[in-house]
């Protein structure tokens, strides 16, 4: 790997509150691995406010599955492969399968689920994965279907259509309760999803604020970090410790940018990046930092927010499709939980991702983007060619997409990547100064 | 005997184009067999499925990273390389993102007067699903009928039904020949006689079937003693793995769960709920009459297993424990249809089956994450399988050893199955 580079900035103090609530909830599914609540394990498109109006646990597979790519522990990987499940599948599943097959993990154990859930809508790999894990455990399972808003120009569509989807997921919402209520032998507590609810309104107007404190010029925060952060509002965004810990880090930020403090010295370029990074190699982000390049936007990070998914779907949906309401019973719950998950599914269509992609390259400056081509998936890397084409032909942007995987370290060859990114980095610096050349031109001759 | 069928598969363009000269009927595209094709021709219009072809798919590459299956990436290099510009319009049916971004691709680069997007509930059998699907198509049909400017009246659906439903028993009709020792029609045949249905219009194929139903049984026999095989896994439709198989090493495909042979054929549309609403009876169809897909889910999977003959025998892993109570409150309790696992296993059985090759079309994630649990089901009935990995070129050369030798090793299978369970299996 090559050199490596600290942070500039002071650290950061919030840090150690981060640490803290995340640990917390490792040690929590770790209590309950053996004795406890009972684990639902299900992909991070399930509604965390339906899961956590019962008494259990709720594991995020994709988070799971992280945790193992950040460990490198490729065992997991090739156990999944010996019993039959192909490497070209998704690594965060594969790793997940392994860790269920040898019951081992970062944790100590697997955790050994109650009831399994997969959604459908999005990417097949999140219904069959869950699939998978709910046969080798005999546990029960459902799927949640996501249906779309995006009319994606359809003829046809309009108010019906987007109540017709509302309603289906409603409906599935309904069954899903009661399946857990079997499954875990628990009624749901309606109270306990009312709160869910509001507090995950509030934690992702936080995320949004976070989001826009990160594309500040200069950048006061990396983007290692943030997806340090990004536990919060991926595993815990009901959480009111999430909410403490993203308060403190948005006033620490704010506090930054009046003083302009920078995390990163040296923002010579400001990219964009795209899908998850590659956790078994994070140091490839801080290889990008001592090019000079500085990531201060990224629109795989900014869906977990409500900002864009609601914004996206502006022509193609009512008003009250967008109304965010705190509600008050479990029927209006349900009608948010539907609205939300439906919103969120901007991947996979090209023409949302596409202008969502050219919003944030606009709003926070950059001059160019990386879209990590993450090897087998198909929802957060969708379409990303076709992205890179556009912001290249529409904004003058250069792109670069680096192939990896988020979690098996196998699909990564070092080597070459870095060279790769070295004359990426060049080539960003060149396009950043013609344009600032051709944009001063343009100034004078106006003013003249 | 089954060289029209050929020819049709073999020059599928010329042939789409002189059937658009001929009957001054426009062509519609579709990607998945998912697309409810009965709406298309009760509009006026051919549906004519999008296959693959063997050219390296190298235009994709520019659109679709290289790890999405070739079947779809195939699709997408034909609509950029120009060899679609016959079609009139392009329908799909979600059945994964892979597919739906080779759609996208194709409606953003043709620029095609019609495109639709159908989405297909993942989950098929609650009635919230039909109700949503039912929705759907009901938009479709509004589409097609502002497009083409004329009703299309229940009438003309139920015409379109009896037409498939004609052309699908044909179809099964034949099939029924596979099971016999030796089967009456090869896996070629049978495969040749599929993917033509899917690429002309369904009455003139029907005409070509019932000829054939009438020659069939007066022709010589096939090869006695070969091998039976099954298919079960991606899109095949490449006939090229069939005669490897067939021709190259001596055995037979004599069943498959494939949606370009078996899958896309069985199961019709109900006349009586045709009768009250076609629309209705056509949902009924692609969610419930039809073979499952992988892509494809049931909450009720869990109480299906409950009552299946195969619980005990194949599905090992999924053995619901038998003290534990069927959910008394769950509204979506009936399972109206049979689990694509017992579907193979069960197809499997009955044309008794001694191998079955599990093909993936290389990074396909449905049919990837079922091999396991598709090998454990057939093992533990006593079939050995093999996983083969293919791509749109099914490059003989690197996969004949490892099906020669699979297939040497087969002989008939004593079914590990008591003889109570067997008498519930059929098809
Ligand atoms: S074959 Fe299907 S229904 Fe039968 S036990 Fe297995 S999964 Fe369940
Ligand atoms: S072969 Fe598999 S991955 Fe490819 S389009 Fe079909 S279901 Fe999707």
């Amino acid at each position: 790997m090559a050199k490596e580079k600290k942070d500039t900035g002071p650290p950061l103090k919030t840090w150690k509150l981060l640490k803290e609530v995340n640990n917390a909830y490792n040690i929590e599914i770790n209590q309950n691995v053996t004795n406890g609540k009972p684990v639902i394990i299900g992909t991070a498109m399930v509604p965390p406010q339906l899961v956590n109006a019962f008494d259990a646990v709720f594991v995020a597979g994709e988070w799971y599955g992280s945790i193992c790519g950040f460990t490198r522990d490729v065992s997991l990987a090739e156990t999944a492969e010996s019993c039959g499940f192909p490497h070209e599948l998704c690594s965060y599943a594969r790793m997940t399968v392994g860790s269920m097959i040898q019951d081992k993990g970062f944790l100590g154990k697997y955790p050994k689920p109650m009831a399994v859930m997969g959604t459908e809508g999005y990417c097949i790999v999140q219904a069959k994965w869950f699939e998978a894990l709910a046969r080798y455990h005999n546990v029960p399972f459902t799927v949640l279907d996501i249906a779309p808003v995006h009319s994606g120009s359809q003829k046809n569509w309009g108010e019906e259509a987007v109540r017709d989807s509302v309603e289906y997921v409603v409906a599935q919402l309904k069954d899903c309760i009661e399946f857990l209520e079997w499954s875990l032998d628990q009624k749901v507590q309606e109270e306990k999803m009312i709160n869910s609810i509001i507090t995950m309104h509030r934690n992702e107007v936080l995320w949004d604020k976070l989001m826009r404190l990160w594309r500040q010029k200069p950048s006061p925060i990396s983007i290692r970090s943030l997806f340090t952060f990004e536990n919060l509002i991926v595993s815990l965004p009901t959480s009111r410790d999430a909410t403490k810990v993203l308060e403190a880090i948005i006033e620490e930020l704010e506090e930054r940018v009046e003083k302009g403090i920078a995390a990163i010295e040296n923002e010579q370029v400001r990219l964009l990046w795209q899908a998850q990074p590659g956790w078994y190699l994070l140091n490839v982000l801080r290889y990008f930092e001592s090019l000079g390049a500085t990531f201060v936007a990224s629109p795989y990070l900014e869906m977990w927010g409500a900002t864009y998914r609601f914004e996206l779907c502006k022509e193609d949906t009512p008003d009250w499709f967008r109304e965010r309401r705190d509600p008050t019973n479990l029927d209006e719950c349900l009608w948010e939980i539907a609205k939300e998950i439906i919103a969120l599914e901007v991947w996979p269509r090209l023409d949302p991702g596409i202008a969502m992609m050219k919003k944030i390259a606009i709003e926070s400056e950059a001059d160019g983007g990386v879209w990590h081509a993450v090897r087998a998936c198909k929802g957060v890397s969708y379409g990303e060619l076709a992205e890179m084409e556009d912001i290249k032909r529409d904004l003058g942007l250069p792109g670069f997409i680096l192939e990896g995987s988020p979690a098996d370290p196998r699909d990564f060859s070092e080597g070459p990547s870095l060279r790769q990114i070295r004359v990426f980095v060049e080539q960003a610096k060149r396009v950043k100064k013609r344009r600032e050349a051709k944009r001063a031109k343009m100034e004078k001759q106006t003013s003249t | 005997m089954f060289s029209e069928f050929e020819a049709i598969v073999r020059d599928r363009y010329g042939h789409a184009k002189e059937l658009k000269e001929r009957t001054g009927k426009q062509i519609f595209g579709y990607l998945c067999s998912y697309v409810p094709e009965e709406i298309i021709y009760a509009a006026g219009a051919i549906p004519t499925r999008i296959l693959t072809t063997e050219e390296a798919p190298t235009l994709s590459e520019t659109l679709m990273q290289t790890y999405y299956c070739t079947f779809a990436r195939s699709i997408l290099h034909q609509g950029l390389a120009g060899q679609l510009d016959y079609m009139d319009g392009l329908v799909t049916a979600y059945s994964c993102a892979t597919m739906r971004l080779a759609f996208e691709n194709l409606q953003r680069s043709m620029g095609l007067p019609y495109t639709k997007f159908l989405y297909l509930p993942g989950i098929i059998d609650t009635p919230e699903a039909k109700n949503y699907y039912y929705k759907e198509l009901v938009r479709f049909k509004k589409d097609l009928e502002d497009l083409f400017g004329r009703t299309i009246s229940d009438d003309d659906l139920r015409e379109a039904i009896a037409v498939y439903n004609e052309n699908r028993s044909s179809i099964s009709e034949l099939f029924e020949g596979r099971k016999e020792a030796p089967p009456k029609i090869s896996g070629r045949e049978a495969y040749l006689l599929t993917l033509s249905s899917m690429l002309t219009d369904k009455a003139d194929h029907t005409r070509l079937l019932k000829k054939l139903i009438r020659e069939v049984p007066s022709r010589e026999s096939l090869d006695v003693g070969a091998s039976r095989v099954m298919l079960v896994g991606s899109p095949v439709d490449n006939v090229k793995l069939i005669d490897l198989i067939e021709k190259d090493i001596g055995a037979w495909v004599v069943a498959d769960d494939t949606c370009t042979c078996t899958r896309y054929a069985c199961g019709t549309t109900s006349v009586d709920q045709a009768g009250k609403d076609p629309l209705r009876a056509l949902v009924e169809r692609y969610l419930i009459a039809r073979p499952p897909c992988p892509t494809k889910h049931s909450p009720t999977r869990w109480i299906q297993c409950k009552t299946c003959p195969f619980r005990d025998v194949a599905c090992f892993d999924l053995k619901p424990d038998p003290k534990q109570e069927l959910p008394k409150t769950l509204s979506f309790q009936t399972p109206e249809r049979i689990c694509r696992f017992r579907h193979a296993l069960q197809l499997a059985i009955n044309h008794k089956v001694e191998g079955v090759i599990a093909v993936e079309q290389k990074f396909c994630d449905p049919h990837g994450f079922d091999f396991h649990h598709v090998t454990q089901a057939f093992q533990h009935v006593g079939i050995p399988t093999l996983f083969l990995e293919i791509d749109n070129m099914v490059t003989v050369g690197q996969i004949k050893t490892r099906v020669q030798a699979f297939i040497e090793m087969l002989h008939p299978v004593d079914y590990m199955i008591d003889p109570e369970i067997r008498q519930g299996i059929s098809l």
